[in-house]
């Protein structure tokens, strides 16, 4: 059932670009309806994935352009689900804890263009052609866009870094 | 406009940079994967239960389904046989409705025509041509008494026939009223009558 396969990474992804997982949950089901209802426009002999990426990007944008309100990550989503290679030293597990509160912070205030392309080609690891195909845009728009949201992304953690610096 | 950077962060720029983005890059791939809600499938199932495609569609996919047929050998000639007797028939039929077509023939028991001479002095008239060999017996005229005319009804199959009356046993005359003439060949003229499938004629 393309439902049980496709649910996780299209979940997570919702998930990443709203910070919700209330939303994420509506979102995701919202995608998977109207994948379904537009099922005969899918072409045979191209990837279900990108495809059905699409359609939850596009809803998910939808939903952003609405409720432009920022959204932080709750640290206990980092604390339940970090690698369990870290756990068995307690010090490398809250550095692990930081890195993931850090990293899921900052993308939460990158623009959800550049969010977007980021997770695609970075946590659900697409090939970049996929990520294209997912942004309706070229490939060497793809490129572009995830190399650009990754530099925004360091200045927005390096930013917070010296904040944090500046207010210890 | 997103121009005059470079493609790959890691092929370009200062080495410090190219590290730090790939630190990143390897924060956002081990971010936690997380489980979806349990009842996210099931309602998705739930709300797409009675959704339909449109009929469009259906059909369309219904006619790209492969589909697999069993049949016996038995069933397998006898729906030959059918094929080829049909085929039999329908070939036959054109064939026929084209020869028809081509040559006219005449309907059951030929085109009735009608020859007419007034030539109220004469004893005796017969017709010859080439629909009874030029041989006048068994196609005598009927004489007419009150207008004087001699008449003679033919049943001609459709088609091209030249004739000529026969006066009293000996002298031969083209059709007067005849539309067309034909030279013999001795000097003399034929009347020429043409027959098609639809039309009675009256000479």
């Amino acid at each position: 059932m393309l439902v049980n396969r496709y649910q996780q990474p299209i979940f997570n992804m919702i998930y990443r670009m709203t910070g919700s997982r209330e939303d994420a949950a509506d979102l995701a089901q919202d995608a998977f309806i109207r994948a379904y209802e537009q099922l005969y426009r899918f072409h045979e002999g191209k990837k279900f994935f990108p495809w059905l990426y699409t359609i939850a990007l596009n809803h998910t944008r939808n939903f952003l352009r609405k409720n432009k309100t920022g959204r932080t990550v709750a640290i206990d989503d980092c604390e339940l689900h970090t690698n369990s290679d870290h756990a068995s030293q307690e010090e490398d597990k809250i550095c692990a804890l930081l890195d993931c509160q850090r990293i899921q912070g900052a993308l939460t205030r990158l623009s959800w263009e550049y969010r977007e392309a980021v997770i695609l080609r970075y946590r659900e690891e697409l090939p970049m052609e996929d990520v294209a195909t997912a942004l309706s845009i070229s490939l060497s728009g793809a490129k572009m866009r995830v190399h650009r949201g990754l530099k925004k992304l360091r200045e927005i953690l390096e930013t917070n870094d010296d904040g944090n610096r500046n207010a210890s | 406009m997103e121009t005059g950077t470079p493609l790959n962060p890691f092929e370009s720029g200062s080495e410090r940079e190219a590290e730090a983005l790939m630190l990143i890059a390897r924060q956002i791939r081990q971010t936690p994967y997380l489980d979806p809600p349990v009842m996210l499938a099931p309602s998705v199932l739930k709300a797409i239960r009675h959704k339909r495609f449109p009929i469009r569609f259906r059909m369309l996919r219904w006619a790209r389904s492969p589909r697999s047929l069993t049949f016996t050998p038995l069933q397998a000639a006898f729906v030959a046989s059918l094929l080829i007797l049909v085929s039999a028939v329908g070939v036959s039929h054109l064939l026929q409705s084209d020869y028809r077509h081509a040559s006219q023939p005449a309907a059951p028991g030929g085109v009735p025509i009608t020859l007419t001479l007034s030539m109220p002095e004469a004893r005796s008239v017969s017709v010859v041509g080439t629909f009874n060999a030029w041989d006048q017996k068994g196609f005598e005229m009927r004489k007419d008494q009150e207008k004087g005319a001699w008449t003679l009804m033919l049943h001609l199959p459709a088609g091209h026939y030249e004739y000529a009356f026969v006066l009293d046993g000996k002298e031969v005359i083209p059709d007067p009223r005849a539309e067309l003439y034909s030279d013999d060949g001795f000097g003399n003229q034929n009347a020429v009558l043409i027959v098609g499938n639809h039309h009675e004629r009256t000479s």
